[in-house]
């Protein structure tokens, strides 16, 4: 109950926060769960910024005014901004343009897949808040860091493994603990099962607000069908929070490069901000998606000043996450992955020495991790199936740029786990929970291009945006921003 | 829970006088006229005389929080219980029945004998012991394992944070089930959008693929709904010590020693844990479980204890509580236990 509460204030601050941007959809459907994720990535924000670069102390004082603060900012924004600017008002037009469509078709394969998701939805649920908020390990560091964060600790050990467990995992489920509530580590389960539920909400909603309900349920039922993801959901593992937050950016990415709407392009951009604050690496993660974002937005849309100006604003955000890690733990400590990558180009490192001498290689086990053991359902066997046969379609789909940052994750996964780090890959330790991130957004990449490229050759064309031929047209209609390519 | 309580059929009924005699355990066995009892301090292993079995029925009447591992031996040294799949269940207090399957522990062959393997304090009388013998001929058997495995429960260990253990379809020939559905998934999509551009002259690859792999994926999904369902937790509990006490699954005598110590340990207490210098898990969860309260690891030649991940330090003149758990070591001078579960596993306080 105590965390309902916490969660609300949470979802409201993220409504508030969202406002105060410009980034509501004006579909509650969306928007609730999209507040959620937001206010996570705020909460996360603003307290390990007030801890780690400011040196204020975590608090009460501090808790309640990183929920409140958001409030002031919409408030200030309503009193100083007047009227919309002429970009904004014709990506709403764009969103809103596109009527929404909830049922998807045909339903006799939709009807399985729902019902398959709700019931990975509720048996997480269930199996999550029912269990200790552990399963298989003595006690887990993002487990343990909202405990710390509560407490206000943040001596070295302290300040090491809230760095670890990254700013979204420790802060949000301290936020009841931290205002007065008993310390029940049952906070952290709810925390991540509310995000895995946020994320198919938001995938469902989302595209049947976009005219596509078959892009969102698909996304929603590949996620649900990689059982190490529903697995790690319920168990409360950091690579899943990561996972949706990624998968949530994603859902946003595939809607920019098809609608066009430059919202959507900062909306990933804030969710891209809280998977760079799950985990230590979340910032490696996102950069990536991050750079090719930005690329697109440059490339394509060539944004106004206020898109501009809010993503520059995300992007400071995003450093002042960085910077307030490195003030934690210093940059060694902040980066460690990077660290190992430039031993082992500068000084040409070997590996380090394997635990099994015998057997497949790192690589032969990636491969296996991704089609053979079942960790990840049957996602990666339609993705290479989808990208053989469809590849025609992405590019006038508009997925081209979310492939694109697809593709650099992925072999940023490859590469830590086949170069960097390949003895985590050889005793099974580590390989198949670093493949859930990049598998959450391609399911949704994945879903975008197989309900677009399935659709009736008399629905073939994306819908167009108000003042453009098409999402594939190349010419430039009066008063909209120039656009090169999609 | 139904598989496990109804009979299962073709057991033969294992008469207790029958075995007793010889039977290979880790401490002492005492047929009684209810059955065959032994007590269980820490550990206790026995082997059970029954080569070629693939199931056992077993009834039991017990006390104290145990955990039952089991597998198969080559009836010399007991192999290490948790090996993966671990095969475990927690033996409630009372009287109940357990249907155990051997055919999927870790390197079973016909030839290989039922060991059980018992962690935690209390005592057990085995009232009623069925076995169900494996398929004679090697062909049969290992059809038998192939299928049994095919279907066989999640099993969530200590590996499992890592990975799932990978379903197979035909254990015996390396066949593993998602190879088989991505390949079954890539004709049929493959297959599909050829027929059409065959009939329809049109190249339309996307509802094939979208089907087949929507198709394939379910088949998938009831395979690892029928495995991961009996692992699931899906009675409503809404306090943590309910949660300890009865979903603590890998070890529930640490459950509710956790349990215990989260009630009677106040906020404001200094706790120390003192269990085995080999046994990382035990004090980690105590501790966690125990947070915000300041708790350290107790290492009786150390000057000072640590906590959690190096976080905090404590003295052992600052202790108010210290948790016993199995420590082989007497318990820190000072203190004497004030809430027990065993004499093993107890909170104590300052004297």
């Amino acid at each position: 109950m105590i965390f309902l509460l916490a969660a609300a204030a949470v979802c409201a601050s993220g409504t508030a926060l969202l406002r105060a941007l410009r980034l509501e959809t004006a579909r509650p459907a969306v928007d609730v769960p999209l507040s959620w994720l937001v206010g996570s990535a705020w909460i996360g924000l603003a307290s390990f910024t007030a801890r780690g670069l400011l040196g204020i102390p975590s608090g009460r004082a501090t808790a309640l005014a990183a929920l409140v603060l958001p409030f002031v900012a919409w408030a200030a924004a309503r009193r100083f901004r007047t009227g919309r600017a002429g970009e904004e008002a014709e990506g709403r037009a764009r969103e809103e343009g596109v009527s929404a469509r909830w049922m998807p078709r045909p339903r006799w394969l939709f009807a399985p897949m729902a019902a398959w998701t709700v019931a990975v939805a509720l048996a997480v649920v269930l199996h999550g808040l029912n269990t200790p908020a552990h399963t298989d390990d003595a006690y887990r560091v993002r487990a343990f860091a909202p405990i710390l964060a509560a407490t206000g600790a943040w001596d070295g050990a302290a300040r090491e493994v809230i760095a670890v467990a990254g700013p979204i995992p420790t802060y949000v489920p301290a936020l009841a603990w931290t205002l007065g509530a008993e310390v029940d580590p049952v906070h952290v389960s709810a925390s991540i099962v509310l995000t895995f539920l946020a994320l198919l909400a938001l995938l469902v909603t989302l595209a049947a607000t976009r005219g596509v309900p078959e892009a969102g349920w698909g996304a929603a039922f590949a996620i649900t069908s990689m059982p190490f993801l529903a697995y790690h959901a319920a168990s409360t593992y950091s690579d899943a929070w990561l996972a949706t937050f990624l998968a949530a950016a994603f859902a946003f990415l595939v809607a920019y490069g098809r609608g066009g709407a430059p919202a959507d392009a900062s909306r990933a951009m804030l969710l891209l901000l809280g998977a760079a604050m799950v985990k230590r690496e979340g910032e490696l993660v996102a950069l990536p998606v991050v750079v090719v974002l930005l690329a697109q937005a440059i490339w394509v849309e060539r944004p106004r000043r206020g898109t501009s100006a809010r993503l520059a604003l995300l992007l400071g955000a995003y450093l002042l996450a960085v910077a307030s890690r490195v003030a934690a733990v210093g940059v060694g400590g902040s980066f460690p992955f990077l660290k190992a990558a430039v031993e082992r180009t500068v000084e040409a490192a070997p590996a380090p020495a394997t635990v099994v001498a015998e057997g497949p290689g790192a690589g032969a086990i990636f491969l296996r991790a991704l089609f053979t053991n079942g960790d990840l359902g049957l996602l990666w066997w339609v993705l290479v199936a989808a990208l053989l046969l469809l590849l025609p379609r992405v590019r006038r789909e508009g997925l081209g740029w979310s492939l694109a940052a697809l593709a650099l994750v992925f072999a940023e996964t490859l590469a830590s786990a086949v170069w960097l780090y390949p003895e985590f890959t050889l005793n099974h330790g580590t390989v198949h929970r670093s493949l859930l991130p990049v598998s959450a957004a391609a399911a949704v990449w994945l879903a975008w291009l197989l309900a677009a490229a399935s659709r009736p050759v008399t629905e073939a064309v994306p819908p167009a945006p108000p003042g453009r031929r098409g999402a594939g047209a190349r010419t430039r209609s009066k008063g909209s921003p120039r656009r090169r390519g999609a | 829970m139904l598989l496990a309580a109804a009979p299962l059929p073709s057991l033969q009924e294992v008469p207790l006088q029958a075995i007793a005699g010889q039977l290979a355990a880790t401490g002492p066995t005492r047929l009684t006229p209810d059955g065959l009892a032994f007590d269980v301090q820490e550990n206790f292993a026995i082997l059970l005389p029954l080569a070629g079995m693939e199931s056992l029925q077993v009834d039991y009447r017990a006390t104290g929080n145990l955990l039952l591992s089991w597998g198969t031996g080559d009836g010399g040294r007991i192999p290490s219980p948790s090996l993966a799949p671990w095969h475990h269940l927690v033996i409630a207090p009372g009287n109940g029945r357990a249907t155990l399957d051997l055919i999927t522990t870790p390197r079973w062959s016909p030839e290989r004998v039922p060991f059980l393997f018992l962690q935690g304090a209390g005592s057990v009388v085995l009232t009623g012991l069925r076995a169900r013998p494996a398929p004679g001929g090697r062909e049969a058997w290992t059809l038998r394992r192939d299928e049994a495995l095919r279907w066989a429960p999640l099993r969530i260990g200590h590996t499992t944070i890592n990975h799932l253990d990978p379903p197979t379809w035909k254990a015996s020939d390396g066949v593993f089930l998602f190879d088989l559905l991505g390949i079954a998934f890539a004709v049929i999509a493959l297959g599909g959008a050829l027929a059409w551009l065959a009939l329809r002259r049109r190249w339309r690859p996307a509802p094939f693929l979208a089907t087949a792999g929507v198709a394939a994926a379910l088949a998938g999904n009831v395979v690892f709904l029928v495995r991961a369902w009996p692992a699931l937790a899906l009675r409503p509990v809404t306090d943590p010590g309910s949660r300890l006490r009865e979903n603590f699954h890998m070890d529930p005598e640490l459950g509710a020693l956790a349990a215990l110590a989260r009630e009677s340990v106040r906020p404001d207490e200094s706790v120390g844990i003192q269990t085995k210098a080999s046994d990382w898990f035990a004090w980690e969860t105590l501790c966690f479980h125990l947070a915000p309260r300041r708790c350290v690891r107790v290492v009786p030649e150390a000057i000072a204890f640590e906590g959690l991940s190096g976080s905090g330090r404590l003295a052992a003149d600052q202790l108010d509580v210290v948790i016993y758990l199995h420590a082989g070591v007497p318990l820190l001078p000072g203190y004497s236990p004030a809430e027990s579960l065993s004499p093993r596993a107890f909170v104590a306080r300052r004297r």
